[in-house]
């Protein structure tokens, strides 16, 4: 029996909503089959490089492969296979591309997870104290650092850090995500640890290189909302600053965040290739550029799922958070 | 005020490195000999010469316009397209909006490399403006996805409530009370997103279809001077703070506009 | 006639009194990066990278190894492995006799019957192998004495070597009932069973590689007890992980990297001849159609105009640092053995100008650019992109031949686009690398008649000379067999169908604590399980 009539038509908007995010699922991870079978470039690369390779094999392991099949029944024999969670198998490893996934969704997940912690708690937090600072000298030094370390390309923040931290002073190592050489009894507290040491320098690059978004949308919210007449009428009542800015100010000025939160995952998904080169993490993003060089199709393809996956998550999330934040939107229209 | 003066300061260097720079500031393919390679900064290289002997400087200054062109176009047609479609998908109710709004979903989830590799193939050796054209084409989904969240939060507002009671038509509510409301983070995100754009320009090149060498942008300084970054980082500085700058001016004359606008709108 | 000769080689004494030097047990870690990631460590059966090729080096044992000169031509050159010696039945069968101490590392012993199944193995077109190399073996069988006879063709002094160092046998036990298709994504292929001084021990994928040295190899106790493999693509993320200690060697330094690592002062350099050889191809066909001559070079004169015109010292610096060195003809340094007169790949303008008159090419409408009847001396070149080697050899060549009146046209493009554009022909102008098999005689493979005509094969150029084919072919049937192969190195250099841009040198840098280091020409890793780690430098991972 639901409680209230506002929380029914909430759950069915959930509901139509999540429809409607699987069947874009669909349709985007369709079109990406489609569009990753028009990419050019020899399709055996993956497997053989540019040695020379006889008409004969080339045409057996083509078969093999499935390679040059129409595009009708590519569609049709990846969504078969798909269904029964099978992605195919990678051309470079032979392995079966879920468990690739598997392997790099994890470590993905955890820089993905930490960068937009930070980036959402620290980022959102400096923006709201910036935006009740303006023209303060610190405010002005934030701007400028943050659109500095933004603007810099990821792998200069990422080798200077390198430089300072894992080859001077040798804190935290420069490379991967877990010391192999750690023994396979290790404590739970020594693994702990190890991953930890491990994660400082990727996530810092990544939260240095990206923390000026949230920033600055957070800042540029509340400053856009300060002007309005209902806020100025309150402050103008005599209500003290703190408890305009969280009675007021808070909310609306969420919108452009939570929007850029369901922005925000497809990029720490996908856009972290640069991160995850310098420092040799093992993540979707290099999984992805490397596989789309090697032209291995079934690993492109299944990457690509995942980011399809993940940017209507983030949509759905965002939706949902907006309607949470903004009570207006849950009034009948 | 101040930040005004600083944004034109800034966008009138800009604009005079690309108009002039590449008048005086020399041949950005003349090699050096052997023994001005990587040589640092002196009074005949003001920023010294990178690793095929080329002047830096010059190279700066011929980039300035591919590169600036090239990010005014992309941001230009990136913007224009994500508001237009953002403002419709948040702005009203009904099939189109939901149609739009899943649309731009779809836009934002497709791998952004392999749809720029399939289109290249498609459409074959792109010049500088294609570039522009193509990297815009596929930037606008990001700002969509922006402008549709500030607009549905608008829809409600009570100024644009009151516009339906007092008779105007979705069409005026939506460019009139809607679209205005949403720029700020458009802006925001737009004035940002020059960095990203001349650096991704310089990826395009890594992948084959962005502007070829040895012509010189920005991006691609930045990414050629990767490997040299410890022996030779004035190749790295030089294009860095060029890049600083315009995004700076780009942030700034954001912030000038967004005031003079408001100011307008009272 | 031929009376059966035991063909044993002195060598042997020497390199076989190493292993006692090491008889205490394993002891030290040594951790090395790979740009590629090592999939599938397994000859024939996984992709063709040297991340793959390096691992495997460690996992398995051919029948005969390269000398420490890595020449291949004579009987006596090649060290025996997994054959304890060899016996030339006639002049176009040689015997191989197994060691009897030699055995898989699941305990099963190795066999003539592992041989023949490889050799069979590698013709199934599933796994697309290049036999080029073996064309010349005729048969693979077991004698009844359980010898492995390999019949030739015709007489060659390189017998031994193809057959010994070409063939890497697998395991015959564990894959003969599987189907040639599906070994690659077989248990085996995700943990195999080798019979070389190191066993497979895990694969984290993406991040490493572990193996375990193997008490019971047949040829002495490793040195080391266990080899890490880190997979790290980026060379500047190697670099870091070497000056931050993570890894102990790196292969291939860049000499952007030498004095930052020179400075830190943990590490040393082992110079060995590299097989690597960069070169910039001519298109001896049409772009696209490889029936008709290229309209511009397939002309000797002009190809040797543009040759002339490229300082090719400078290109070679610039790209590999010190230690680099071009030659004439396609030949890295690990074909040193071979000897003749080294060049030093300076411009020569004046003679360059000279032949481009010659050849009929003249600026007649002063544009800047040479024209003949009409026709731009214009050409395009076609590189992939992500190489930065590559790059800049092409801004450079560009700079160079601009100077000389000639337009080239730059076409940085996507690795696999790239590896299909030199498929299927349509280049004026291609850069390539090659990492060189340790005979010359593998140069048949792209560049001969018959590889001309082969669809498919890596001969993109379509490039024939019937005398350079005679030269080469002849060589090893030679009773000289080097001079042979230098009389075709100089025939490849006057015919020049490629400029050849760097060979450079393999430059390793190598940490403090390793002594015993002992690298190889052609194939580096080969004698890893022989380095040993000073027992009074031990760090924390070596115990």
């Amino acid at each position: 029996m639901p409680c209230c009539p506002a929380t029914a038509r909430m759950a069915s908007w959930v509901v139509r909503r999540l429809a409607g995010a699987v069947l874009v699922s669909i349709i985007g991870i369709a079109v990406l089959v489609a569009l990753v079978h028009l990419l050019p470039g020899d399709p055996l690369t993956a497997i053989v490089g540019d040695r020379a390779l006889d008409p004969a094999s080339r045409r057996v392991m083509e078969h093999d492969l499935g390679i040059g099949r129409p595009l009708p029944v590519v569609l049709m024999s990846f969504f078969r296979d798909a269904l029964q969670g099978d992605l195919g198998h990678s051309l470079a490893e032979r392995r079966p591309v879920t468990a690739i996934l598997a392997d790099r969704l994890g470590p993905t997940m955890l820089l993905g997870g930490l960068t937009l912690l930070i980036d959402f708690t620290l980022g959102v937090l400096l923006g709201v104290w910036s935006a009740l600072h303006p023209r303060t000298r610190a405010a002005r030094l934030l701007d400028s650092l943050t659109l500095a370390t933004y603007t810099v390309p990821g792998f200069v923040i990422g080798l200077v850090l390198i430089w300072g931290f894992a080859v001077h002073w040798q804190w935290f190592p420069p490379a991967l995500i877990a010391d192999p050489l750690l023994p396979t009894d290790a404590s739970t507290w020594t693994v702990l640890i190890d991953r930890l040491k491990h994660l400082v320098l990727p996530v810092t690059t990544m939260v240095l290189a990206t923390i000026a978004v949230p920033l600055r949308q957070q800042r540029s919210a509340i400053v856009g909302t300060m002007s309005q007449p209902w806020v100025t009428a309150a402050r103008a009542r005599g209500v003290a600053t703190r408890r305009v800015i969280w009675q007021h100010l808070w909310r609306p000025a969420l919108t452009p965040v939570i929007s850029l939160l369901g922005l925000w995952l497809p990029m720490v998904v996908a856009g972290a290739v640069f991160v995850e080169t310098v420092f040799a993490y093992p993540g979707i993003g290099a999984l992805l550029a490397n596989a789309t060089a090697q032209r291995d199709i079934p690993v492109v393809i299944g990457a690509g799922v995942v980011l399809v996956v993940v940017v209507q998550l983030g949509s759905l999330v965002a939706d949902v958070l907006y309607r949470i934040v903004d009570p207006v939107q849950r009034e009948p229209v | 005020m101040r930040t005004r003066h600083l944004a034109i300061g800034l966008v009138t260097m800009l604009a005079l490195l690309a108009v002039i720079g590449p008048l005086v500031t020399g041949d950005p393919y003349a090699a050096g000999l052997d023994g001005a390679r990587l040589s640092a900064p002196s009074w005949q290289h003001l920023l010294g010469t990178d690793q095929f002997g080329r002047d830096v400087l010059a190279r700066l200054g011929h980039g300035a316009r591919l590169s600036l062109g090239i990010a005014t176009i992309a941001i230009g047609i990136a913007a224009c397209l994500g508001l237009l479609l953002g403002v419709v998908a948040g702005g009203t109710h009904g099939p189109v909006a939901a149609i739009l709004s899943r649309g731009i979903d779809l836009a934002l989830a497709l791998p952004r490399v392999v749809v720029l590799l399939v289109l290249v193939a498609v459409l074959g050796t792109l010049g500088p403006i294609g570039l522009g054209l193509i990297l815009g084409a596929t930037g606008w989904p990001t700002i969509a996805r922006l402008t549709r969240g500030e607009a549905q939060a608008i829809r409600h507002a009570p100024h644009v409530t009151a516009a339906r009671a007092l008779g105007a038509t979705p069409f005026r509510r939506l460019m009139r009370e809607v679209l205005p409301g949403t720029l700020p983070p458009v802006m925001v995100a737009a004035t940002l997103g020059v960095a990203d754009v001349l650096l991704l320009e310089a990826g395009l090149s890594f992948l084959g279809i962005g502007i070829r060498p040895p012509t010189p942008t920005w991006g691609g300084m930045l990414l050629e001077a990767q490997p040299y970054l410890a022996s030779a980082p004035w190749l790295l500085l030089a294009p860095a703070v060029a890049l600083i700058t315009a995004t700076a001016a780009a942030t700034i004359g954001g912030d000038v506009l967004r005031s003079r606008f408001r100011m307008a709108q009272e | 006639m031929n009376p059966v000769r035991s063909l044993r080689p002195a060598v042997v004494t020497v390199l076989l009194a190493v292993p006692t030097l090491v008889a205490q047990a394993p002891a030290g870690t040594l951790v090395m990066g790979l740009r590629q990631e090592p999939t599938a460590p397994i000859p024939y059966l996984g992709p063709p990278t040297t991340g793959n090729a390096d691992v495997t080096d460690q996992l398995f044992l051919r029948l005969a190894t390269l000398g420490p000169t890595a020449r291949t031509t004579g009987d006596r050159a090649m060290v025996p492995e997994l054959a304890s010696r060899w016996s030339r039945v006639d002049a176009t069968t040689v015997d191989f006799t197994l060691d009897p101490r030699a055995h898989w590392q699941d305990g099963t012993p190795v066999t003539a019957d592992d041989v023949v199944f490889t050799w069979n193995l590698i013709h199934s077109p599933e796994l697309g192998v290049d036999l080029t190399a073996l064309a010349l073996i005729r048969s693979v069988t077991a004698t009844r004495t359980g010898e492995i006879r390999v019949r030739f063709t015709e007489p060659s002094s390189e017998q031994v070597y193809t057959a010994g160092f070409l063939l890497q046998p697998l395991p015959a036990h564990l894959l003969a009932r599987m189907p040639a298709s599906g070994i690659a994504s077989s248990d085996f292929a995700r943990s195999p069973i080798g019979n070389g001084p190191f066993r497979f021990e895990r694969r984290v994928p993406g991040q490493s590689l572990e193996l375990r040295a193997d008490p019971s190899f047949f040829l002495g106790m490793p040195g080391l007890k266990r080899l890490v493999f880190l997979y790290i693509p980026s060379t500047d993320a190697q670099v870091n992980a070497l000056l931050a200690g993570q890894t102990d060697v790196m292969s291939d330094v860049p000499a952007t990297a030498l004095g930052r690592i020179e400075k830190q002062g943990n590490y040393r350099f082992v110079t060995a001849p590299g097989n690597f050889v960069t070169y910039v191809l001519f298109n001896a066909r049409s772009p696209g159609n490889p029936r008709l001559a290229h309209p511009i070079l397939s002309d000797s004169l002009t190809r040797r105009a543009l040759a002339l015109s490229v300082d090719r010292a400078a290109i070679a610096r610039q790209a590999f640092g010190p230690g680099v060195q071009t030659p004439r003809a396609v030949r890295s340094q690990a074909w040193f053995w071979v000897g003749g007169a080294m060049d030093a790949g300076r411009a020569d303008t004046a003679r360059a100008r000279a032949a481009f008159r010659a050849a009929g090419w003249v600026d007649h409408d002063g544009d800047g650019i040479l024209d003949r009847d009409g026709v731009p001396l214009r050409l395009g070149i076609i590189y992939p992109v992500q190489s930065s080697v590559f790059s800049a050899i092409a801004v450079q060549l560009q700079q160079m031949w601009r100077m000389m009146g000639v337009q080239l046209d730059l076409e940085p493009i996507d690795g696999p686009v790239w590896v299909e554009r030199r498929r299927t022909g349509r280049f004026d102008i291609d850069i390539a690398g090659a990492n060189q098999d340790p005979s010359p005689s593998s140069l048949a493979q792209s560049w001969s008649c018959t590889s001309a005509e082969r669809a498919g094969s890596s001969n993109v150029g379509h490039w024939c000379d019937p005398e350079f084919d005679r030269l080469r072919d002849r060589a090893p049937t030679l009773p000289d067999p080097i001079s042979g192969f230098r009389a075709a190195f100089t025939r490849m250099a006057a015919w020049q169908p490629a400029i050849v841009a760097a060979a450079p040198a393999n430059r390793i840098a190598v940490h403090q604590r390793f002594e015993h280091v002992i690298v190889r020409p052609s194939k580096a890793w080969t004698s890893l399980w022989q380095w040993r780690v000073r027992a009074d430098a031990m760090l924390p991972r070596d115990r």
